[in-house]
């Protein structure tokens, strides 16, 4: 039973890699390659942060003889990193697909249609963990020393804290489920991320006083770490092949894990047909109905789904709440900032001059984030025929789509673009041109996130994560935002240096206008075609 | 009002829909029967242009659905068999989306909701959200939807399913009303039952071929309509 389920649960997840929709051929090898490319490119990113990191503190931490707090440290920044990358996932996978009914109705016991849903979510922590912790090993490997033994016990190590960040993302991914029925599940799934990053983003920028505090007093951290956190403690000895703190770091992992598996499988069942949250029906209002245009009111529509969709909503959102938010830290803290560039004395002139190009590529990479179009055509899911029994031309709905986008995002960054201007005291025509730039490139990612998210539209998903943050239309739109800026930068990096900033910049805004009108000509011409053949 | 000619569908090498032709006059109530997979819900779904076909010609008072959809979609309504509609909307929210984009002015979706809403019991109901609506209740939401914009002809799968009897009572009404008024209706059902009652004619469909179509009384003669259904599968 466990394997035809397990079966079920691989084919899907190969399916949603490897074919383009239920209908159509599979993905031709070219598409297989981008995709694999985009997983490796993100993964690489990861691994060279990693090593980067890692290759600072092997050294000092070995001179001080805290070679167990350096593999601690590496186990708790793996750890974080797949509570971070999971328990989301773990909380749609879990709780939201759409076949646990159906399963559930057959003499399935729950807990092997948990286990079979947990199968994938633990890969994906591996993978998690690994490109942190792997690292972290070759690194020490390579400054260090590294035995054979050791090897052993850090792959154990390893497969411990998959184990931990699964159970930790099971019992977040389950308190998560039970807040997004009380309450309004977009406001809830956004605070939530919101809550985690910041806390996760506090440790973070806290992570070096403490990691002074601690260079100088390893004895005392060790006796504090063996009290009050001695998992911690047994990771980072496990890790150097100390075998009681090895099996006894393993022994609580595996504990945790049985105890998070025994707790889901008992309240697997209440948990998913639990029903709505009882609301209280409000007076029927028909005086306050307001009439709108078709275009309009499409778009009115997406932008309600966008609010309404809790997975749709903390993934493509959380760019541009983190973009008021640091836009207004800025705006904030410009004496702090203003004091810390002139303590850069004569550097802070020289690369005064490029403040504006700099806010329109960091802008750049903020709305990268911002991929609001792109789920919007796959997740019409099973409800598309609504729009198309409708009397409204496919280019309207396009367009309604898309002005959902543009009207979320454009006049956000334009604005974001301008204060940043202000707040780094660029002159007048920069801080226009970066808005300029901004505006333009939120338009830019709209379009072609719509060019995108109809050339992989997919209907048969099980659960919205997918066309939100797993399909190949995102990271297309992601990546293609990203790397639009890189190469703008390195053009200007290698070629045209000579070029004034403000006049390299108001070419970017030419380079972003131009691939705007051939994205808004492919969407009206073959983005038409491509929607009415859906 | 429906003019289905020579109407061909086919899927991949199988071909769902052959050759198929019906005529649906203003005023007319036409039954749709067929044992599943027989290719009802591909022409329903063609007839409303919510999907493109090989062959053949379907006009919606006098337009054609393949060279003048917008038009065709004007005067049409489409109910699906399962109503799967915008769950992040409540049903005020959904029918005002329909409206709009209908272009239905303030005062008639206003009247229309009313009427409609109270006709099926979802007055009440029409705040909440569509995910919180149980498969019923999405089905009348569905069908005001569909009445919202008083369409000439109405093509409906299976409307009755997940009705209670108070609703599927009300429903017939709606069915006789616009009929009276001069309007279509185009529906597939399973329930020989209310089809015998209720369809001034009927079509029956077997393999994607028309097999017999006509007023109710000649087509099923001095039988049941079940009677010549189960015949004519070559079940009886």
């Amino acid at each position: 039973m466990i394997r035809a389920l397990m079966y079920v649960r691989f084919r899907a997840l190969m399916a949603a890699m490897f074919r383009q929709n239920r209908t159509t051929k599979k993905r031709s090898g070219g598409m297989t390659a981008l995709l694999i490319f985009c997983y490796i490119y993100l993964g690489a990113a990861v691994v060279g942060a990693s090593v980067l990191l890692f290759s600072f503190l092997a050294e000092p931490y070995h001179a001080l003889g805290l070679d167990w707090l350096y593999f601690a440290l590496a186990g708790l920044m793996a750890l974080a990193l797949a509570l971070i990358g999971s328990v989301f996932s773990t909380q749609s996978q879990l709780y939201d697909a759409k076949d646990n009914e159906r399963l559930l109705a057959m003499p399935i016991p729950p807990r092997a249609i948990l286990f079979s849903r947990m199968a994938p979510l633990l890969v994906m922590n591996l993978v998690f963990a690994g490109i942190v912790l792997i690292p972290a090993m070759a690194v020490y490997a390579a400054l260090v020393h590294f035995s054979l033994w050791a090897l052993i016990c850090q792959i154990l190590i390893l497969l411990g804290v998959t184990a931990l960040a699964q159970a930790a993302a099971c019992l977040l991914g389950w308190l998560l489920h039970l807040l997004l029925a009380k309450i309004n599940k977009s406001v809830a799934s956004l605070l939530f991320v919101v809550l985690f990053l910041a806390v996760y983003y506090y440790a973070f920028s806290q992570s070096e006083r403490v990691l002074d505090a601690l260079s100088t007093g390893g004895e005392a951290l060790a006796g504090t770490l063996k009290t009050w956190a001695w998992p911690l403690y047994a990771m980072g000895r496990g890790s150097l092949g100390e075998a009681g703190y090895l099996l006894g770091f393993l022994a609580v992992c595996a504990a945790l894990f049985g105890l998070a598996w025994w707790f889901l499988s008992a309240t697997f069942l209440g948990t998913v047909t639990m029903g709505p949250a009882v609301r209280r029906r409000k007076r029927l209002e028909l005086s306050k109905l307001t009439v709108r245009a078709p275009r309009r009111a499409i778009a009115s529509k997406e932008l309600r789904r966008f609010l309404g969709t809790p997975v749709y909503f903390s993934n493509m959102g959380l760019g541009i709440v983190l973009m008021v938010v640091m836009t207004g830290a800025a705006a904030l803290f410009q004496g702090r900032i203003w004091q810390m560039l002139s303590e850069l004395g004569e550097l802070a002139d020289l690369v005064r001059p490029y403040f504006g190009l700099t806010i329109a590529a960091v802008l750049a990479f903020w709305i990268s984030t911002m991929c609001v179009s792109v789920p919007s055509v796959s997740l019409e899911g099973k409800s598309l025929w609504i729009l198309k029994s409708m009397p409204v031309s496919s280019r309207q709905v396009l367009l309604g789509k898309l002005e959902n986008h543009v009207l979320l995002t454009a006049p956000l960054s334009a604005i974001c673009g301008l204060i940043l201007g202000v707040v780094f005291r660029c002159p007048a025509v920069d801080c226009l041109l970066a808005a300029l730039s901004a505006g333009l490139g939120a338009t830019l990612c709209g379009l072609l996130g719509m060019v995108a998210g109809l050339h992989w539209a997919r209907f048969d998903y099980l659960s919205e994560a997918y066309p939100c943050k797993q399909s190949v239309a995102v990271l297309v739109n992601m990546f293609g935002m990203m790397g639009l800026p890189l190469v703008l930068g390195l053009v200007y990096g290698l070629w045209l240096s000579f070029l004034n900033p403000t006049v390299y910049l108001a070419l970017c805004c030419g380079v972003y206008a131009l691939l705007s009108m051939f994205f808004y000509r492919l969407l009206v011409t073959w983005g038409v075609k491509k929607w009415e053949s859906l | 009002m429906l003019r289905i000619e020579h109407f061909t569908k086919t899927y991949g090498p199988k071909t769902a829909v052959d050759d198929l032709s019906l005529r649906i006059a203003p005023g007319e109530i036409y039954g749709f029967i067929g044992h599943n997979g027989a290719g009802k819900t591909t022409t329903l779904k063609a007839a409303c242009g919510v999907l493109p076909f090989d062959e053949g010609e379907i006009y919606v008072d006098g337009h054609s659905i393949k060279s003048d959809p917008i038009a065709c979609k004007r005067v049409l309504a489409y109910v699906p068999d399962n109503p799967d509609l915008y769950e992040f909307l409540t049903g005020i929210q959904y029918l005002s989306f329909v409206a709009d984009v209908y272009g239905v002015s303030k005062a008639d979706r206003q009247r229309r909701i009313q009427e409609y809403g109270e006709m099926l019991g979802m007055t009440d109901d029409l705040t909440l959200p569509i995910s919180d609506c149980s498969h019923g209740m999405k089905q009348k939401v569905a069908l005001i939807g569909a009445l919202i914009h008083a369409p000439r002809l109405i093509l409906m799968d299976e409307p009755f399913v997940g009705l209670d009897p108070v609703a599927s009572h009300q429903l017939k009404n709606v069915m006789h009303r616009h009929c009276e008024q001069g309007g279509a209706i185009f529906f597939s059902t399973h329930v020989l039952e209310v089809a015998e009652k209720l369809c001034h004619k009927v079509a029956i469909i077997k393999n994607g071929r028309l097999i017999a179509s006509g007023e109710m009384e000649a087509v099923r003669g001095q039988a049941s309509l079940e009677q010549v259904f189960l015949e004519l599968e070559g079940q009886s």
